[in-house]
């Protein structure tokens, strides 16, 4: 579980990456095993396959609409503040 | 009722691990931070003061409840009272109608196949109604060894199954560890191309941190069925000293899971130990206060019916043992109340009932190919092992001939799981089902796992069929309504032709 105010920051993320690079839908998601868990997006589906890559070890964004390359490195140096205070909490501490 | 006296014997183990457990349990009640939404009273007032409906306060719901699919607004509990205590045919008729009317709107005509499986049978709990009681002597319990999980997922893949829900008993060889040990068992066997995308749970209820676990291997949906939401009926039937005694521990078990991350949660009911009216509105509150505290309602609804289980005398003599006619009003009532549920019916039904109902009663999944028996699918040509099983199913045919019926019906038969690998989950999911088009997803991965399935597993007249009539039906649906992913779905259908799998939307 992320803290509310990850959550809400995530949120800005998202709606900011969708409107920046004017896509339909944008979601963050948790990595886990086949899972992918949503955690919180911005925008509608388009009814398609959304793309995906990953911006972290536990954290992937998925987006309806079309990115260039260039744009997803840009979104990855935007998302990558973030990460490791991210990445600290869906790290999950496994008791297994 | 029940039995807490000499045949209820734990070992020191057991009796520790419970006694342990139980200690928790009731000081999570004691300062647990919800309050029960199930009202006795209100419960029953509202079934008292609405015996008798008139014939245009039952339309108005029938009305409401078809306004209400595109919202993903639920009924009211007087709304429920009403439908529950209707009595003339014709209005039933109505109801019928408008459930599968409310199925077809948000899901499309496909039923999603899947199977349980049981892989323990050990339970320190002595519920009255259950074969896997811990005073049952005529049960042979076990529980799965990694190895003979990895037999069952095969012979379970060799068929086509795709989606499973995996059933653990509330014991210590069986806890939220073996759970994770298991689920992740199951998703790393493959046979072959065959292999389980999606693995759901049902099992007892947990704490948050224990949640958390299970949620880190990567579920699809966690279910925990209340039995009954009588308060009295629930005192009876389960012993006080049990975990399983502990009504407010599991009626709140749900709203934990939620706690712990895991945010498709679903709820059900053994009909035939109360009361069916009261039972449906029990499963209205209950999904109104997840909707209230979560935001995010039930991803399914089940409503397994009290069937015969060996040494079991309560299957068989309990007053309130649903007939076929008001199991089907059941069905089709959860359709109208919360139009964007999942609805799951199971093989305790007979083929006949269960074709019935699939229409009647707006159902958008089912199991199929079912052993119920602990180790039971590795022994696939015994339809029943008694002595192994928590009751017995009636709908004992083979998944090929299963979906040859549903093929001859004109359903789409699917094994979709994109869903949660595309991370419509939760509050993504949700007003997907809730606005109703959620059906684009299903129609257009329902498809596709069945051309697979056609492909792969098929016998000959099944394949014939679904060839020949259901995929083209379905993609004729699909260039309607979204011709956008029509044209991919082709796309796709020729590249699985080519030997690719597991492509979906």
């Amino acid at each position: 579980m992320i803290a509310k105010t990850t959550k809400q920051r995530l949120g800005e993320l998202a709606r900011q990456i969708c409107i920046e690079n004017n896509l339909s839908q944008v979601y963050f998601v948790q990595v886990l095993g086949s899972r992918r868990h949503y955690l919180i997006g911005f925008g509608k589906t388009l009814f398609s396959k959304p793309e995906h890559m990953a911006v972290g070890k536990h954290l992937a964004l998925f987006w309806h609409g079309s990115l260039s390359k260039s744009k997803r490195e840009q979104i990855r140096n935007i998302v990558e503040p973030f990460l490791d205070a991210l990445e600290q909490e869906l790290q999950h501490k496994s008791r297994l | 009722m029940i039995d807490e006296g000499a045949t209820y014997m734990l070992s020191p183990h057991e009796e520790r691990w419970r006694n342990e457990r139980l200690a928790r349990v009731m000081k999570w009640q004691a300062a647990m931070p919800y309050k029960s939404f199930i009202d006795d009273r209100q419960i029953q007032a509202l079934l008292e003061d609405n015996t008798q409906p008139e014939t245009k306060e039952t339309l108005a719901v029938i009305e409401k409840a078809r306004a209400n699919t595109p919202k993903g607004i639920m009924l009211a509990p007087r709304d429920v009272a009403v439908l529950a205590n209707t009595k003339d045919p014709e209005l039933w008729e109505a109801l019928f109608e408008t459930a599968d009317w409310i199925k077809q709107k948000v899901y499309g005509n496909r039923i999603v196949l899947f199977a349980p499986l049981y892989v323990s049978s050990p339970c320190v709990n002595n519920c009255a109604y259950c074969g896997f009681r811990h005073g049952n002597r005529s049960i042979r319990t076990r529980t799965l060894s990694m190895d003979e999980i990895e037999q069952e997922i095969k012979a379970l893949v060799d068929v086509g199954h795709k989606r499973l829900i995996v059933v653990y008993g509330e014991h210590p060889s069986s806890d939220y560890r073996y759970m994770c040990k298991s689920i992740q068992k199951v998703y790393a066997t493959r046979n072959g191309t065959g292999e389980i995308r999606r693995v759901n749970i049902n099992a007892a209820p947990l704490f948050t941190d224990e949640y958390e676990e299970v949620h880190s291997v990567g579920i699809g949906t966690y279910q925990v069925f209340q039995e009954t939401y009588h308060y009295d009926t629930y005192r009876r039937v389960h012993p006080s000293n049990t975990l399983k005694g502990q009504y407010l521990w599991r009626l709140f078990g749900l709203h934990r899971a939620l706690e712990g991350g895991i945010d498709d949660v679903a709820i059900g009911v053994l009909f035939g130990l109360y009361d069916w009216r009261y039972e449906l509105l029990g499963l209205l509150c209950h999904a109104m206060s997840l909707e209230k505290e979560f935001g995010i309602g039930p991803h399914t609804i089940s409503y397994p019916r009290m069937v015969s289980a060996l040494s079991t005398p309560l299957t068989t003599t309990s007053p309130y043992l649903v007939n076929n006619k008001n199991f089907a009003k059941i069905v089709a009532i959860v359709r109208l109340m919360c139009p964007y549920t999942g609805s799951i019916l199971t093989a305790r039904e007979t083929p006949p009932l269960r074709r019935e109902i699939i229409r009647k009663g707006g159902v958008s999944q089912m199991d199929a190919g079912t052993r119920i028996a602990v180790g039971g699918y590795a022994e696939m040509k015994r339809e029943h092992i008694p002595e192994k099983e928590q009751f017995q199913i009636t709908d004992t045919r083979s998944l090929d001939d299963f979906i040859y019926d549903l093929c001859e019906n004109g359903y789409l038969p699917s094994f979709c799981t994109a869903g949660y690998r595309e991370g419509r989950t939760g509050a993504n999911f949700m007003p997907l089902a809730k606005h109703a088009t959620v059906k684009n997803f299903c129609i257009a991965n329902g498809i596709l796992t069945f051309k697979e399935y056609l492909l792969d597993y098929a016998s000959p007249k099944t394949r014939e069929i679904g060839t020949t009539v259901i995929i083209p039906t379905y993609l004729r649906w699909l260039n309607e309504h979204v011709p956008v992913l029509a044209s991919r779905v082709r796309k796709h259908l020729k590249d699985e032709e080519e030997n690719q799998r597991d492509l979906h939307f």
